[in-house]
Protein backbone atom coordinates (compact mmCIF):
# COMPACT_ATOMS: atom_id res chain seq x y z
CA UNK A 1 0.00 0.00 0.00
CA UNK A 2 1.13 3.48 -0.85
CA UNK A 3 0.26 4.99 2.53
CA UNK A 4 2.34 2.46 4.43
CA UNK A 5 5.32 2.97 2.10
CA UNK A 6 5.18 6.75 2.58
CA UNK A 7 4.83 6.29 6.34
CA UNK A 8 7.77 3.88 6.34
CA UNK A 9 10.02 6.34 4.47
CA UNK A 10 9.01 9.29 6.67
CA UNK A 11 9.43 7.43 9.94
CA UNK A 12 12.84 6.13 8.83
CA UNK A 13 13.96 9.66 7.90
CA UNK A 14 12.71 11.00 11.25
CA UNK A 15 14.44 8.20 13.17
CA UNK A 16 17.78 8.70 11.39
CA UNK A 17 17.59 12.48 11.89
CA UNK A 18 16.80 12.06 15.60
CA UNK A 19 19.68 9.63 16.05
CA UNK A 20 21.98 12.04 14.20
CA UNK A 21 20.90 14.97 16.40
CA UNK A 22 21.43 12.83 19.51
CA UNK A 23 24.87 11.74 18.30
CA UNK A 24 25.86 15.34 17.55
CA UNK A 25 24.65 16.42 20.98
CA UNK A 26 26.66 13.73 22.74
CA UNK A 27 29.74 14.56 20.64
CA UNK A 28 29.34 18.26 21.46
CA UNK A 29 29.01 17.50 25.17
CA UNK A 30 32.15 15.34 25.14
CA UNK A 31 34.02 17.99 23.18
CA UNK A 32 32.98 20.77 25.59
CA UNK A 33 33.83 18.74 28.69
CA UNK A 34 37.10 17.11 27.65
CA UNK A 35 38.50 18.96 24.63
CA UNK A 36 37.38 22.50 25.36
CA UNK A 37 40.70 24.16 24.47
CA UNK A 38 40.68 22.69 20.97
CA UNK A 39 37.18 24.02 20.21
CA UNK A 40 36.57 27.31 18.35
CA UNK A 41 36.53 30.32 20.65
CA UNK A 42 32.77 30.96 20.43
CA UNK A 43 32.05 27.40 21.66
CA UNK A 44 34.46 27.44 24.60
CA UNK A 45 32.08 29.46 26.77
CA UNK A 46 29.69 26.53 27.10
CA UNK A 47 31.99 24.85 29.62
CA UNK A 48 31.07 27.57 32.09
CA UNK A 49 27.61 25.99 32.36
CA UNK A 50 29.17 22.86 33.84
CA UNK A 51 31.65 24.56 36.14
CA UNK A 52 29.01 26.73 37.83
CA UNK A 53 26.69 23.74 38.24
CA UNK A 54 23.30 24.54 39.68
CA UNK A 55 20.54 21.95 39.63
CA UNK A 56 17.84 24.57 39.20
CA UNK A 57 19.55 25.81 36.07
CA UNK A 58 19.85 22.28 34.72
CA UNK A 59 16.36 21.00 35.48
CA UNK A 60 14.70 22.07 32.23
CA UNK A 61 17.62 21.17 29.87
CA UNK A 62 18.05 17.83 31.66
CA UNK A 63 14.36 16.91 31.41
CA UNK A 64 14.36 18.08 27.79
CA UNK A 65 17.24 15.69 27.03
CA UNK A 66 15.47 12.84 28.86
CA UNK A 67 12.25 13.58 26.97
CA UNK A 68 14.18 13.72 23.69
CA UNK A 69 15.67 10.28 24.36
CA UNK A 70 12.21 8.94 25.28
CA UNK A 71 10.84 10.46 22.06
CA UNK A 72 13.53 8.65 20.04
CA UNK A 73 12.60 5.40 21.80
CA UNK A 74 8.89 6.01 21.04
CA UNK A 75 9.71 6.57 17.36
CA UNK A 76 11.74 3.33 17.45
CA UNK A 77 8.67 1.48 18.76
CA UNK A 78 6.51 3.00 16.02
CA UNK A 79 9.13 2.02 13.46
CA UNK A 80 8.85 -1.57 14.65
CA UNK A 81 5.10 -1.49 13.88
CA UNK A 82 5.71 -0.69 10.22
CA UNK A 83 7.04 -4.15 9.27
CA UNK A 84 3.86 -6.03 10.26
CA UNK A 85 1.80 -3.25 8.61
CA UNK A 86 3.76 -3.81 5.42
CA UNK A 87 2.82 -7.50 5.40
CA UNK A 88 -0.83 -6.69 6.34
CA UNK A 89 -0.45 -8.28 9.77
CA UNK A 90 -2.33 -5.50 11.51
CA UNK A 91 -3.49 -7.55 14.45
CA UNK A 92 -0.15 -8.98 15.53
CA UNK A 93 1.22 -8.88 19.06
CA UNK A 94 4.19 -6.77 17.83
CA UNK A 95 1.86 -3.96 16.69
CA UNK A 96 -0.25 -4.10 19.86
CA UNK A 97 2.79 -4.04 22.18
CA UNK A 98 4.70 -1.33 20.35
CA UNK A 99 1.70 0.96 19.89
CA UNK A 100 1.03 0.69 23.62
CA UNK A 101 4.66 1.46 24.48
CA UNK A 102 4.85 4.40 22.07
CA UNK A 103 1.52 5.78 23.28
CA UNK A 104 2.59 5.51 26.91
CA UNK A 105 5.86 7.29 26.17
CA UNK A 106 4.13 10.11 24.27
CA UNK A 107 1.70 10.67 27.14
CA UNK A 108 4.57 10.57 29.66
CA UNK A 109 6.65 13.06 27.63
CA UNK A 110 3.68 15.41 27.30
CA UNK A 111 2.74 15.34 30.97
CA UNK A 112 6.34 15.61 32.23
CA UNK A 113 6.98 18.56 29.90
CA UNK A 114 3.96 20.39 31.28
CA UNK A 115 4.88 19.58 34.89
CA UNK A 116 8.52 20.67 34.59
CA UNK A 117 7.64 23.82 32.69
CA UNK A 118 5.15 24.67 35.40
CA UNK A 119 7.75 24.06 38.13
CA UNK A 120 10.27 26.18 36.24
CA UNK A 121 7.85 29.04 35.79
CA UNK A 122 6.56 28.94 39.36
CA UNK A 123 9.87 28.51 41.18
CA UNK A 124 12.65 29.83 39.02
CA UNK A 125 11.08 33.05 37.85
CA UNK A 126 10.10 34.05 41.37
CA UNK A 127 6.46 33.43 40.67
CA UNK A 128 5.91 31.27 43.68
CA UNK A 129 2.34 31.87 44.83
CA UNK A 130 2.26 34.41 47.62
CA UNK A 131 -0.72 35.49 49.66
CA UNK A 132 -1.89 38.55 47.83
CA UNK A 133 -4.50 39.51 45.31
CA UNK A 134 -2.45 38.44 42.30
CA UNK A 135 -1.70 34.86 43.40
CA UNK A 136 -4.49 33.32 41.37
CA UNK A 137 -3.63 35.37 38.31
CA UNK A 138 0.05 34.44 38.52
CA UNK A 139 -0.70 30.73 38.92
CA UNK A 140 -3.15 30.81 36.02
CA UNK A 141 -0.56 32.59 33.90
CA UNK A 142 2.07 29.97 34.77
CA UNK A 143 -0.29 27.12 33.90
CA UNK A 144 -1.35 28.63 30.58
CA UNK A 145 2.21 29.37 29.54
CA UNK A 146 3.39 25.86 30.43
CA UNK A 147 0.69 24.13 28.35
CA UNK A 148 1.06 24.69 24.63
CA UNK A 149 -0.61 23.11 21.60
CA UNK A 150 2.31 20.85 20.63
CA UNK A 151 2.46 19.26 24.10
CA UNK A 152 -1.32 18.79 24.19
CA UNK A 153 -1.19 17.30 20.69
CA UNK A 154 1.52 14.88 21.83
CA UNK A 155 -0.65 13.72 24.74
CA UNK A 156 -3.67 13.33 22.44
CA UNK A 157 -1.61 11.33 19.91
CA UNK A 158 -0.27 9.17 22.76
CA UNK A 159 -3.78 8.49 24.02
CA UNK A 160 -4.88 7.63 20.47
CA UNK A 161 -2.02 5.13 20.21
CA UNK A 162 -3.06 3.57 23.52
CA UNK A 163 -6.63 3.35 22.23
CA UNK A 164 -5.50 1.85 18.91
CA UNK A 165 -3.46 -0.71 20.82
CA UNK A 166 -6.54 -1.73 22.80
CA UNK A 167 -8.68 -1.82 19.65
CA UNK A 168 -6.10 -3.94 17.85
CA UNK A 169 -5.92 -6.31 20.83
CA UNK A 170 -9.71 -6.72 20.71
CA UNK A 171 -9.60 -7.21 16.94
CA UNK A 172 -6.87 -9.84 17.34
CA UNK A 173 -9.00 -11.74 19.82
CA UNK A 174 -12.04 -11.60 17.51
CA UNK A 175 -9.92 -12.68 14.54
CA UNK A 176 -8.54 -15.61 16.51
CA UNK A 177 -12.06 -16.57 17.60
CA UNK A 178 -13.23 -16.39 14.00
CA UNK A 179 -10.32 -18.50 12.83
CA UNK A 180 -10.95 -21.09 15.54
CA UNK A 181 -14.62 -21.44 14.63
CA UNK A 182 -14.96 -24.77 12.86
CA UNK B 1 -12.36 -25.47 29.16
CA UNK B 2 -15.82 -26.47 30.41
CA UNK B 3 -16.91 -28.03 27.12
CA UNK B 4 -15.17 -31.30 26.31
CA UNK B 5 -15.12 -32.59 22.73
CA UNK B 6 -15.42 -36.37 22.63
CA UNK B 7 -14.89 -36.70 18.91
CA UNK B 8 -12.03 -39.18 19.38
CA UNK B 9 -14.30 -41.53 21.31
CA UNK B 10 -17.02 -41.40 18.66
CA UNK B 11 -14.49 -41.91 15.88
CA UNK B 12 -13.15 -44.97 17.69
CA UNK B 13 -16.68 -46.29 18.25
CA UNK B 14 -17.52 -45.91 14.56
CA UNK B 15 -14.04 -47.15 13.57
CA UNK B 16 -13.61 -44.14 11.34
CA UNK B 17 -10.41 -42.25 10.61
CA UNK B 18 -10.12 -38.48 11.12
CA UNK B 19 -9.14 -38.03 7.50
CA UNK B 20 -12.31 -39.78 6.29
CA UNK B 21 -14.54 -37.76 8.62
CA UNK B 22 -12.92 -34.52 7.48
CA UNK B 23 -13.58 -35.49 3.90
CA UNK B 24 -17.23 -36.36 4.54
CA UNK B 25 -17.91 -33.25 6.61
CA UNK B 26 -16.04 -30.99 4.20
CA UNK B 27 -13.49 -29.47 6.56
CA UNK B 28 -9.72 -29.70 6.56
CA UNK B 29 -7.91 -32.25 8.71
CA UNK B 30 -6.16 -29.32 10.41
CA UNK B 31 -9.52 -27.88 11.48
CA UNK B 32 -10.73 -31.30 12.63
CA UNK B 33 -7.56 -31.63 14.66
CA UNK B 34 -8.26 -28.20 16.28
CA UNK B 35 -11.75 -29.43 17.13
CA UNK B 36 -10.48 -32.73 18.55
CA UNK B 37 -7.79 -31.08 20.65
CA UNK B 38 -10.30 -28.69 22.25
CA UNK B 39 -8.57 -25.60 20.88
CA UNK B 40 -11.65 -24.55 18.90
CA UNK B 41 -13.47 -21.48 20.21
CA UNK B 42 -16.80 -22.27 18.52
CA UNK B 43 -18.50 -24.74 16.22
CA UNK B 44 -21.02 -23.92 13.50
CA UNK B 45 -24.38 -25.70 13.62
CA UNK B 46 -23.79 -26.78 10.01
CA UNK B 47 -20.48 -28.45 10.97
CA UNK B 48 -22.04 -30.10 14.02
CA UNK B 49 -24.94 -31.33 11.88
CA UNK B 50 -22.54 -32.77 9.29
CA UNK B 51 -20.45 -34.52 11.99
CA UNK B 52 -23.57 -35.97 13.64
CA UNK B 53 -24.81 -37.17 10.26
CA UNK B 54 -21.46 -38.75 9.37
CA UNK B 55 -21.05 -40.47 12.74
CA UNK B 56 -24.76 -41.21 13.17
CA UNK B 57 -24.89 -39.74 16.64
CA UNK B 58 -26.32 -36.87 18.70
CA UNK B 59 -24.52 -33.59 19.55
CA UNK B 60 -24.43 -34.75 23.17
CA UNK B 61 -22.32 -37.73 22.12
CA UNK B 62 -19.65 -35.33 20.85
CA UNK B 63 -19.92 -32.41 23.25
CA UNK B 64 -19.94 -32.71 27.02
CA UNK B 65 -20.14 -30.07 29.75
CA UNK B 66 -17.77 -30.52 32.68
CA UNK B 67 -17.75 -28.10 35.60
CA UNK B 68 -14.34 -26.57 36.25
Amino acid sequence: MKTIKILKVLINILYVLLIAVFGLGVAFLIAVLFFNEQLPFFLQGYKMLFTMFNWKLFLIPFTTVINFILFVIAIYFLRKCIKPFDTSEFYSIVVIKNLKRAGGLFVFIGISTIVFRLIAILYFQNQMPVINGYTGLKTTGAITSSVDISVLFLIIIGLFFLLFSKAFANAKELKQENELTI
Amino acid sequence: MAIIVNLDVMLAKRKMKSKDLAEIVGITTANLSILKSGKAKAIRFSTLEAICKALDCQPSDILEYVEN
